[in-house]
């Protein structure tokens, strides 16, 4: 029951992080569409924000919509109002909407001004100029008389398309004596916001903005299907390695204790477990994926069998072991350290206690009593931070996949984030997120049921 | 003192004097019977043949190319320098485009301690604050009523749309803020029947905002939102300071519970000494170690995160050499074992040093 629970919070919180993205997005400084534009035929440089075709592709990617729609306050204006690009409307609106406390109709007006124009948030120059014209008459005056003195000398002459004729019929029909509006808190949802649209494209439609990558064009699944499996076999492998490696250094280095090299290897050890991976990886480049060294293994992950066609077989994997090494060892070496040296002090502590005399006093060797049963409860104590150790590993791979050009996950991360690609950086923080939090509550059941170390409060009172 | 503090200590020192240590404008200028210090202002200067001036130790600068001794020239090649003077060898090589890679080490220095202190002060204080309440909350201290948490959600959306859309006077926006906060207190002074006196721990809330946090790798978060953001280093300080406080606040949080159920904490209690008196006399001392261990170790992840963002080419601008940067540029080219080598030690034995420092801090909580 406790765990469903747990689940239940990972999935929330799985919404909180992607909804935390779309945040991030509001205040992005760069341009937005870097990702759609870069293989079509628009020109980088001639993409300017008044440019009609960059309007309408911002607007089919639903990037003027808010990243979100609540608010709980008459002070708090529309969103939308974030996105009213010249400075001069903008204290227009936010004046009437302060003066006359109604957020909601100024927001109407604001709607209308935007249908008018092909759908965009964007004036034409033009008719900003007509805007600005009238909205500085109003800012000046601040009084209702002159809304009214202005709406009969201008509605006449306008055009009943025009857009200051909707603003001002819009604007008329407000009651500027009720600022008390402002005060009272109403709470309105709109739907039409990003953070729907992308819900709406995960469940339901897989055609959507927000369920294709934006750089490639592809359905996301394709693009994080080999990228995924690339990832998984090498975290598993490098799991595999720290585990066996850990286990034997550690073992032999107990058994030889009394020896004067153990302690120094132990020193030098706590100093190499501060070496940060990616200097180790230069450094194995540079010695054994060297023309001009030692050129005995394969530096670059892009030539290896594995990635010739499109699925990974079991024949390609094995003939690609060579690509392997150095990656993993790698990844795998600080890991190796830390768990050498947390073994060794675990079986310091087990070596101690009395079924280790017992067993020596059966008369069975220190390699046999260490391998068969001090290990196993050391095991025990560390276990922890095998599983904290996955995402330590997921953050290695992003180092260590660029060094040896692997097209991981990790790869996959930095190029959408340079090139800004939305919905892959969203699906690859909501599926970690993901994979990080049930790790952890795996941690939690293997405490409970397999160590045995850790009992709930109901076992604790029985 | 311990080596640990030694080393720190050295390249703290580099850190400060950096523009002093390693500069291409000259320390001391005497031309014309007038005294200049070039390093200290940015204006243009003169220098005639029979001018008396000092130059830096190093007389280099980070980022700026010497062009007769581009292409990766080792430590050990002939190079093309502009006095046979001792200072003026490019003592540890330069890099393609001929920077001096002993200066870039000393920017690196002052980019890596500068960034590393700054945000594991600020993850400092997030987890010291989030670990002592949500500890103090099992006391007594600090509960969410059920009433405060029903006012929680519309308080915070209020406060939420006051910072980010009212643009109104930042008096009125404060003021506003304050009255929320005081309205949240004055709800959970108000007492229902115990029926419905449902209490909410801060401190579940607390730990299910640390699993939150931490279930996204550091590295992830930040070049994906470096990425998005203008790079810059007061936005990578923030980041590195956002996403660094969760292990402090659980490790806080266990201290602070260990030293509850002490006898000195129940005696200075039943004492009557007053909350202040208790947290500084008892308290504070107590924890002095672990905080020291647990910035140390905070630093140290900092730092090595700082490096490894340089090396993807996600962490400060492009003119900005860092260890990381030198790293990067040390792997483009096969042959240019300086790059890589020099760099990377200074990383590791900075690293080193700090993690020795969390070691002695506390032997529980970073012991190997």
């Amino acid at each position: 029951m406790r765990f469903i629970g747990k689940i239940v919070l990972v999935i929330a919180s799985f919404f909180i992080v992607v909804g935390f993205s779309f945040l991030l997005l509001r205040y992005q400084s760069n341009r937005p569409l870097q990702a759609v534009t870069a293989n079509s035929n628009f020109s980088q440089n001639a993409l300017s924000v008044y440019d009609s075709n960059y309007v309408s592709l911002y607007h089919q990617y639903g990037l003027d919509l808010p990243p979100f729609y609540f608010s709980i306050s008459n002070l708090a204006l529309p969103d939308s109002f974030k996105y009213f690009p010249a400075s001069d409307e903008k204290v227009f609106l936010i004046y009437w909407s302060n003066k006359t406390g109604n957020a909601k109709d100024i927001h109407n007006v604001y709607q209308s001004l935007c249908a008018f124009h092909n759908e965009s948030w964007i004036l034409p120059p033009s008719q900003v100029l007509n805007l600005q014209r009238y909205a500085n008459q109003i800012i000046a005056s601040k009084n209702i008389d002159t809304v009214n003195f202005y709406y009969a000398k201008y509605i006449s002459l306008l055009p009943s398309e025009s857009i200051t004729f909707t603003v001002l019929n819009g604007l008329k029909q407000i009651n500027v004596n009720a600022a008390w509006k402002q005060w009272v808190p109403i709470f309105h949802i709109n739907t039409n916001n990003q953070f729907a649209l992308w819900f709406n494209d995960l469940l339901t439609n897989r055609s959507g903005i927000y369920s294709r990558s934006w750089m490639s064009k592809t359905s996301i699944g394709k693009v994080l299907k080999k990228p995924m499996l690339i990832t998984v076999i090498i975290t598993i492998f490098t799991m595999l390695c720290i585990v066996f490696v850990s286990i034997v250094f550690s073992a032999e280095l107990f058994l030889n204790k009394e020896k004067r090299w153990v302690s120094y290897l132990q020193s030098i050890l706590h100093f190499l477990y501060s070496v940060p991976s990616f200097f180790i990886g230069a450094i194995l480049i540079f010695l054994f994926a060297n023309p001009y060294q030692l050129q005995i293994l394969p530096a670059n992950f892009s030539f290896a069998p594995l990635l010739e066609n499109d699925s990974i077989t079991f024949i390609s994997l094995l003939k690609s072991w060579m690509y392997f090494i150095l990656p993993i060892f790698t990844l795998s070496f600080g890991a190796i350290v830390f768990f050498t040296l947390m073994l060794f002090r675990s079986f310091e502590e087990e070596y101690s206690k009395t079924y280790v005399l017992s067993a020596k006093m059966m008369g069975q060797s220190n390699r046999t009593i260490i391998y068969k049963h001090v290990l196993k409860n050391a095991i025990y104590s560390s276990s922890t931070f095998l599983f904290l150790l996955f995402p330590a590993l997921l953050s290695g791979a992003v180092v260590v996949e660029q060094m040896f050009s692997i097209s991981g996950i990790g790869n996959l991360l930095i190029t959408a984030a340079r090139n800004q690609d939305i919905p892959v950086l969203i699906t690859l923080f909501g599926i970690i997120g993901l994979v990080i939090s049930l790790s952890f509550i795996m941690l939690d059941y293997f405490q409970q049921k397999i160590a045995g170390r850790l009992l709930t409060n109901k076992e604790v009172k029985e | 003192m311990k080596w640990g503090f030694k080393i720190i200590l050295f390249f703290m020192i580099i850190a400060i004097l950096a523009p002093l240590l390693s500069n291409n404008r000259p320390l001391i200028l005497i031309s014309n019977a007038q005294i200049t210090f070039p390093v200290f202002n940015e204006g243009s200067y003169t220098i005639g043949e029979k001018d008396f001036k000092i130059m830096p130790l190093i007389p280099y600068r980070a980022g700026v190319s010497d062009f007769d001794n581009a292409d990766y020239k080792s430590p050990f090649d002939t190079q093309k320098v502009k006095s046979n003077s001792f200072f003026y060898r490019h003592w540890l090589g330069t890099t393609l485009r001929g920077c001096d890679v002993l200066a870039g080490i000393i920017s690196g220095a002052r980019y890596a301690l500068i960034v590393g202190f700054c945000s594991a002060l600020i993850s400092l204080i997030i987890g010291l604050l989030l670990g002592a309440g949500s500890a103090f909350s099992s006391v007594g201290w600090m509960r969410i009523t059920f009433m405060q948490l029903l006012a929680l959600i519309p308080l915070l959306l209020f406060d939420f749309n006051l910072i980010l859309n009212v643009e109104s006077s930042s008096f009125l926006r404060i003021m506003l803020i304050v009255i929320s906060v005081y309205l949240f207190v004055l709800i959970g002074r108000i007492k229902l029947k115990s029926a419905y006196e449902i209490k909410l721990n801060f401190e579940k809330i607390e730990s299910q905002l640390t699993i939150l946090f931490s279930s996204i790798p550091r590295l992830f978060f930040v070049v994906a939102v470096m990425g998005i953001f203008h790079q810059g280093i007061i936005s990578l300080i923030l980041l590195l300071g956002i996403t660094g406080w969760m292990e402090i606040a659980r490790v806080v949080r266990a201290e602070i519970h260990k030293i509850q159920t002490m006898d000195y904490y129940a005696a200075a209690k039943l004492s009557g000494a007053s909350w202040m008196r208790i947290t500084m006399n008892q308290l504070f001392p107590n924890l002095k170690p672990l905080l020291i261990a647990v910035f140390a170790f905070s630093f140290a992840g900092a730092i090595l995160s700082e490096a490894s963002l340089s090396f993807l080419g996600f962490g400060l601008a492009t003119d900005q050499v860092t260890w990381g940067s030198l790293i990067l540029e040390g792997k483009e080219s096969f042959n240019a074992w300086w790059l890589i080598v020099f760099p990377g030690i200074c990383l590791s034995s900075c690293l080193a040093a700090l993690f020795s420092i969390a070691r002695k801090g506390d032997n529980d909580v970073y012991s190997l």
